[in-house]
Protein backbone atom coordinates (compact mmCIF):
# COMPACT_ATOMS: atom_id res chain seq x y z
CA UNK A 1 0.00 0.00 0.00
CA UNK A 2 3.10 2.18 0.17
CA UNK A 3 2.60 3.68 -3.26
CA UNK A 4 -0.88 4.83 -2.27
CA UNK A 5 0.20 6.85 0.77
CA UNK A 6 -0.17 10.20 -0.98
CA UNK A 7 -3.62 9.25 -2.24
CA UNK A 8 -4.81 8.24 1.23
CA UNK A 9 -3.55 11.59 2.50
CA UNK A 10 -5.31 13.48 -0.30
CA UNK A 11 -8.51 11.68 0.66
CA UNK A 12 -8.12 12.80 4.27
CA UNK A 13 -7.80 9.20 5.40
CA UNK A 14 -5.92 7.99 8.42
CA UNK A 15 -4.92 4.35 8.08
CA UNK A 16 -4.65 2.30 11.27
CA UNK A 17 -3.14 -1.16 10.87
CA UNK A 18 -4.11 -3.54 13.66
CA UNK A 19 -2.08 -6.67 14.34
CA UNK A 20 -2.48 -9.51 16.83
CA UNK A 21 0.90 -11.16 16.37
CA UNK A 22 4.10 -10.43 18.23
CA UNK A 23 5.62 -7.00 17.69
CA UNK A 24 8.67 -8.17 15.66
CA UNK A 25 6.42 -9.93 13.17
CA UNK A 26 4.11 -6.96 12.84
CA UNK A 27 7.00 -4.56 12.36
CA UNK A 28 8.54 -6.87 9.78
CA UNK A 29 5.25 -6.86 7.90
CA UNK A 30 5.21 -3.07 7.90
CA UNK A 31 8.78 -2.89 6.61
CA UNK A 32 8.37 -5.56 3.96
CA UNK A 33 5.18 -4.06 2.65
CA UNK A 34 6.67 -0.58 2.89
CA UNK A 35 3.64 0.40 4.89
CA UNK A 36 3.95 3.93 6.27
CA UNK A 37 0.87 3.64 8.43
CA UNK A 38 0.42 3.49 12.18
CA UNK A 39 0.59 0.02 13.64
CA UNK A 40 -1.58 -0.82 16.65
CA UNK A 41 -1.17 -3.97 18.70
CA UNK A 42 -4.09 -6.13 19.81
CA UNK A 43 -2.50 -9.32 21.14
CA UNK A 44 -5.67 -10.33 22.99
CA UNK A 45 -7.71 -9.66 19.82
CA UNK A 46 -10.35 -7.78 21.77
CA UNK A 47 -10.91 -5.33 18.93
CA UNK A 48 -10.95 -8.20 16.42
CA UNK A 49 -13.79 -9.65 18.46
CA UNK A 50 -15.56 -6.29 18.78
CA UNK A 51 -15.52 -5.98 14.99
CA UNK A 52 -16.73 -9.58 14.76
CA UNK A 53 -13.87 -10.94 12.70
CA UNK A 54 -14.04 -14.69 12.41
CA UNK A 55 -11.69 -17.48 13.28
CA UNK A 56 -11.54 -20.51 11.05
CA UNK A 57 -8.97 -23.27 10.79
CA UNK A 58 -10.22 -24.51 7.42
CA UNK A 59 -10.34 -21.07 5.86
CA UNK A 60 -6.99 -20.03 7.35
CA UNK A 61 -5.02 -23.09 6.32
CA UNK A 62 -5.64 -24.64 2.96
CA UNK A 63 -3.91 -25.07 -0.39
CA UNK A 64 -4.70 -21.47 -1.35
CA UNK A 65 -2.92 -20.21 1.77
CA UNK A 66 0.15 -22.37 1.14
CA UNK A 67 0.32 -21.15 -2.46
CA UNK A 68 0.10 -17.56 -1.24
CA UNK A 69 2.93 -18.06 1.24
CA UNK A 70 5.10 -19.60 -1.49
CA UNK A 71 4.36 -16.62 -3.73
CA UNK A 72 5.19 -14.14 -0.96
CA UNK A 73 8.52 -15.83 -0.29
CA UNK A 74 9.31 -15.82 -4.01
CA UNK A 75 8.61 -12.08 -3.87
CA UNK A 76 11.15 -11.64 -1.09
CA UNK A 77 9.12 -12.01 2.09
CA UNK A 78 10.89 -14.00 4.79
CA UNK A 79 9.28 -16.84 6.68
CA UNK A 80 9.19 -15.87 10.35
CA UNK A 81 6.83 -18.51 11.58
CA UNK A 82 3.35 -18.00 12.92
CA UNK A 83 2.66 -16.39 16.25
CA UNK A 84 -0.65 -15.83 17.88
CA UNK A 85 -3.84 -17.48 16.71
CA UNK A 86 -3.24 -18.46 13.09
CA UNK A 87 -6.95 -19.18 12.61
CA UNK A 88 -7.82 -15.52 13.11
CA UNK A 89 -9.12 -13.91 9.94
CA UNK A 90 -8.79 -10.22 9.20
CA UNK A 91 -10.82 -7.50 7.64
CA UNK A 92 -10.98 -3.93 6.47
CA UNK A 93 -13.36 -1.17 7.55
CA UNK A 94 -13.83 2.41 6.41
CA UNK A 95 -15.16 4.74 9.10
CA UNK A 96 -16.27 8.19 8.02
CA UNK A 97 -15.46 11.32 10.01
CA UNK A 98 -18.80 11.00 11.84
CA UNK A 99 -17.84 7.54 13.09
CA UNK A 100 -20.15 5.62 10.74
CA UNK A 101 -19.08 2.39 9.05
CA UNK A 102 -18.97 3.00 5.30
CA UNK A 103 -17.22 -0.21 4.24
CA UNK A 104 -17.29 -3.54 6.00
CA UNK A 105 -15.11 -6.27 4.55
CA UNK A 106 -14.48 -9.42 6.54
CA UNK A 107 -11.97 -11.83 5.03
CA UNK A 108 -13.48 -15.04 3.74
CA UNK A 109 -10.12 -16.77 4.08
CA UNK A 110 -6.54 -15.89 4.97
CA UNK A 111 -5.71 -14.80 1.43
CA UNK A 112 -8.79 -12.65 1.01
CA UNK A 113 -8.26 -8.90 1.14
CA UNK A 114 -10.08 -6.15 -0.73
CA UNK A 115 -8.14 -4.53 -3.58
CA UNK A 116 -6.60 -1.21 -2.55
CA UNK A 117 -8.52 0.37 -5.41
CA UNK A 118 -11.79 -0.67 -3.76
CA UNK A 119 -10.72 1.01 -0.53
CA UNK A 120 -9.70 4.16 -2.35
CA UNK A 121 -12.99 4.21 -4.25
CA UNK A 122 -14.86 4.08 -0.94
CA UNK A 123 -12.86 7.00 0.39
CA UNK A 124 -13.30 9.00 -2.82
CA UNK A 125 -17.04 8.55 -2.48
CA UNK A 126 -16.89 9.99 1.04
CA UNK A 127 -14.81 12.99 0.09
CA UNK A 128 -16.37 13.63 -3.31
CA UNK A 129 -12.88 13.77 -4.77
CA UNK A 130 -12.21 12.21 -8.15
CA UNK A 131 -9.38 9.89 -9.03
CA UNK A 132 -6.14 11.77 -9.75
CA UNK B 1 -23.51 -8.20 13.45
CA UNK B 2 -21.89 -4.87 12.67
CA UNK B 3 -22.94 -3.65 9.25
CA UNK B 4 -22.78 -0.65 6.95
CA UNK B 5 -24.29 2.43 8.54
CA UNK B 6 -23.66 1.31 12.11
CA UNK B 7 -21.57 3.39 14.47
CA UNK B 8 -18.03 2.04 14.53
CA UNK B 9 -17.21 0.78 18.03
CA UNK B 10 -14.57 2.90 19.68
CA UNK B 11 -11.35 1.32 20.90
CA UNK B 12 -7.96 2.26 22.24
CA UNK B 13 -4.86 0.24 21.39
CA UNK B 14 -1.16 0.89 21.90
CA UNK B 15 1.34 1.51 19.16
CA UNK B 16 4.64 -0.35 19.11
CA UNK B 17 6.01 2.45 21.30
CA UNK B 18 3.23 2.03 23.83
CA UNK B 19 1.44 5.22 22.85
CA UNK B 20 -2.33 4.74 23.09
CA UNK B 21 -4.34 5.51 19.97
CA UNK B 22 -8.11 5.60 19.96
CA UNK B 23 -10.52 5.59 17.06
CA UNK B 24 -12.54 8.43 18.55
CA UNK B 25 -9.52 10.71 18.88
CA UNK B 26 -8.45 9.95 15.34
CA UNK B 27 -11.93 10.83 14.10
CA UNK B 28 -11.92 14.00 16.18
CA UNK B 29 -9.19 15.30 13.90
CA UNK B 30 -11.73 15.19 11.07
CA UNK B 31 -10.22 12.22 9.28
CA UNK B 32 -11.92 9.33 7.63
CA UNK B 33 -10.30 6.19 8.99
CA UNK B 34 -9.36 2.95 7.28
CA UNK B 35 -8.97 0.08 9.73
CA UNK B 36 -6.84 -2.78 8.41
CA UNK B 37 -6.97 -5.90 10.58
CA UNK B 38 -4.08 -8.18 9.67
CA UNK B 39 -4.37 -11.95 9.39
CA UNK B 40 -1.33 -14.19 9.71
CA UNK B 41 -0.58 -13.61 6.05
CA UNK B 42 -0.48 -9.90 6.70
Amino acid sequence: MCQYQAEFKRLNAEVLVIAFGALPLAQAWLEETCSPFRLLLDPERTVYQTYELERSLLRSWNLKTVRRYVQLMRDGRQWRGIQGDSTQLGGDFIVDADGILRLVYRSRDATDRPPVEQLLAGLRQLTGKDET
Amino acid sequence: MLKLGDIAPDFTLPTANGQPVSLSETLRDGHNVLLVFLRHLG
